[in-house]
């Protein structure tokens, strides 16, 4: 197996999965032509010597129309997420290649001016216990919010509790003023039974945006149970799978593979109209991210992760997008499959819960 | 005189000018028909939060460029009172939330209202950053200093009176990159003149009138201030705020066309604008309140109360008093579109796009 440093030298095609000359020509016209969206991502903020304006090749390369960007203040702050809103927004603002997306007909509108789309969501959400400001989010331009990061809020219990509670009061009062507002509720850092409380009490679908399915790795408590994610479809609410490296599998070596299998079983668990993509994934070092973070406030051992491989074969960056299309294609789904997969679900949720 | 509270039990059209039937007609073509924009409103209040859809809608206004009043100067204060508003306008069907002049444009064609926001006052502080913030959060206007001394430059309630700090300049550096307008409505004399002298875009009082017209009051323009934001193709907006354009215990629209007359005279008709500034509420009441909180010093501002309200254009509700009025001195439906928002349309899409 080679290292992170030797994968990164590979030209793009020697990283992408080997298709017969016809399934390349269809993997090729079906990216091209679906309107692609990646429920999460991380590639607006100038992080660890990459930045924005540097990666814009890289991102052009990954051929999404909608990328919905992850609000990230870790301190819960606020008034600090929505500054770094601010920020991010004026970006997009400003940039002649990218708009900023707040309804499903942005996205169709940035796909015919030849734009990139940029929904944002608020990860982790920082409502504290103020319900107003789920009002001003949405006033200035959040979408989509998570209910919890790793550990408890006042809402509920993340992934990583030492608990699992359900929803407090407050959590179902915020469940239904986000229903009320048109914001979709992302339940991917959720603990159990946070999860299933907010599935059961929406009144719209909510989604758990990037995700794997547990069966495939039980010990990781940031993945979703078969229950969770049955329930979640029987409400209309879709899963978008991760490329996380060592969320997806315990092997020392891992990648896009990964990625389909656990494609392959929540489509056939949940069906083929409730499974999207949110990579989750950043064009810098992921393991060597998570390797830091450990040292500070993401205990490892609290969702039950191990850093076993350093990097994700065939979809460590965003720029490797069009590689699950191929990968699709070769695991044999039709192209109809394909298209919900990389967008056509999402849009649909985002359409009826956004508008 | 009628005191305010019978004033208010009039009917709209005993509080308008007297016109004769053509003139009646001709008037409320020119505002059915035109777009129309009013660059200082305060639809969701200024002192205190109240928003009613209903009396927004009935003001028929095409473009309302709403002051978000962050008194405290708080930042961060002032974004979330931004998110509150936006949210307002995003649910709300009649409204857009706008950011560009063809919004404003496409608000008329649609019969809906066009939302955009400015800060005021700024709170900025000494962080240009927040200044890419607030763009990125939706303002497209901000005025460079409130009644008193900021890191930028001098209010004109202030007891000295100097111009642009270096942070000064490099905020007019970065809100002409940006495409964001300025307004100079309260900044002291040689802050204004500074700023016209920097700006490579054309900048504003967006809410204001002459000072030859009322020597005492600090808040309103002298005829040089004047002429420098006119030579930056800029425009001047006409407030219709109580005891600022007048001294006297009777005010009201006929102070505001004295106002119109003497600007358009002195820069031409090309350079004048509205910008109301006023509320639904007691707007004198109000002045009462804020003096009490030292926000605005009246006596420092050079202003008495005089008056109790201002007769035919107290409200927003009586906007088309204005048009009444500019038929009545006899101004020509050109010069009319280019007050009531051709001017306007003009600078925000040079500017703000």
């Amino acid at each position: 197996m080679i290292s992170r440093e030797q994968y990164l030298q590979l030209p793009m095609e020697e990283r992408f999965i080997k298709l017969n000359p016809e399934q390349d020509a269809r993997a090729k016209e079906l990216h091209k032509n679906a309107l692609v969206i990646d429920l999460h991502t991380h590639i607006l903020e100038d992080r660890e010597g990459e930045t924005f304006e540097g990666n814009i090749p890289r991102i052009k390369r990954s051929q999404v129309n909608v990328f919905v960007e992850a609000v990230a203040r870790i301190d819960e702050d606020f008034d600090a997420s929505m500054r770094l809103l601010g920020e991010l927004l004026c970006r997009v603002e400003k940039h002649p290649d990218f708009m900023p997306a707040f309804c499903a007909q942005d996205f169709l509108d940035a796909k015919a001016q030849g734009k990139q789309a940029m929904m944002f969501q608020l990860e982790p959400q920082t409502f504290g216990r103020d319900p107003n400001r789920i009002e001003i989010a949405y006033g200035l331009g959040i979408r989509m919010a998570l209910l919890t990061f790793n550990t408890r809020t006042f809402l509920g219990d993340g992934c990583g509790e030492r608990m699992d509670e359900g929803l407090s009061y407050f959590g179902c009062q915020v469940v239904e003023r986000m229903n009320d507002l048109g914001m979709l509720i992302d339940l991917s850092h959720c603990g159990a039974q946070t999860t299933l409380d907010a599935i059961r009490l929406s009144k719209v679908p909510v989604m758990c945006n990037h995700v794997g399915a547990r069966a495939l790795y039980p010990q990781l408590k940031r993945l979703k149970t078969d229950e969770a994610l049955k329930l979640l479809a029987d409400k209309g609410g879709i899963a978008g799978v991760s490329a996380i490296p060592n969320q997806l599998s315990r092997n020392a070596e891992q990648g896009i593979e990964d990625m389909l299998n656990h494609i392959d079983y929540m489509v056939n668990l949940m069906g083929i109209d409730q499974v999207a993509i949110g990579l989750d994934n950043v064009f810098g070092d992921h393991v060597g991210f998570h390797r830091k973070a450990a040292q500070t406030i993401f205990k490892l051992s609290y969702i039950g992760q191990e850093l076993n491989a350093p990097y994700l074969y065939g979809i460590e960056s965003p720029e490797e997008w069009p590689n699950i299309t191929r990968g699709l294609v070769a695991r044999g789904y039709s192209d109809e499959a394909i298209k919900k997969i990389i967008g056509g679900n999402a849009l649909r949720v985002i359409k009826q819960v956004v508008g | 005189m009628l005191s305010r509270n019978e004033y208010l039990k009039l009917p709209l059209e005993q509080r308008f000018i007297p016109l004769d039937e053509a003139k009646a007609a001709r008037a409320n073509r020119l505002f059915d028909n035109l777009p129309t924009v009013d660059l200082h409103t305060h639809i969701f209040g200024s002192l205190h939060f109240s928003f009613d859809y209903e009396q927004v809608r009935q003001i028929g206004v095409t473009g309302l460029f709403e002051a978000v009043p962050a008194v405290s100067e708080d930042f961060d204060e002032s974004m979330r009172l931004l998110g509150t508003y936006k949210n307002l306008v995003a649910h709300q069907s009649g409204l857009i939330s706008a950011t560009r002049a063809e919004d404003i444009r496409r608000a008329k064609r649609e019969r809906k209202q066009a939302v955009l926001f400015q800060l005021e006052p700024q709170t900025v502080g000494r962080d240009p950053n927040r200044i890419d913030v607030a763009y990125g959060l939706g303002i497209r206007m901000m005025l460079m200093t409130f009644n008193t001394k900021n890191y930028l430059g001098d209010g004109c309630s202030e007891r000295t009176d100097c111009g642009l700090s270096y942070l000064g300049i490099e905020v007019v550096r970065r809100l002409n990159e940006l495409g964001v307008l300025i307004d100079l409505s309260h900044c002291g004399i040689q802050t204004s003149l500074d700023t016209c002298k920097h700006s490579k875009a054309p900048v504003l009082f967006n809410h204001t009138g002459a000072r030859a017209l009322n020597p005492p009051c600090k808040r309103l323009k002298t005829d040089e201030q004047i002429r420098a934001v006119a030579d930056t193709g800029g425009l001047i907006g006409i407030c219709a705020i109580p005891n600022q354009l007048s001294r006297n215990p009777e005010q009201g629209v006929e102070d505001m066309l004295n106002h119109i007359e003497h600007i358009a005279k002195l820069v031409g008709i090309d350079h004048v604008a509205i910008g109301l500034d006023n509320v639904f509420g007691d707007q004198v009441g109000h002045h009462r309140q804020m003096a009490a909180t030292n926000i605005v010093n009246l006596e420092r501002s050079g202003i008495v109360l005089a008056a109790d309200y201002m007769y035919g254009i107290e409200s927003p509700l009586e906007w088309r008093n204005i048009v009444r009025g500019l038929v009545s001195r006899g101004f020509t439906d050109e010069e009319i579109t280019k007050i009531v928002s051709g001017n306007a349309l003009r600078v925000i899409e040079q500017v703000v796009g």
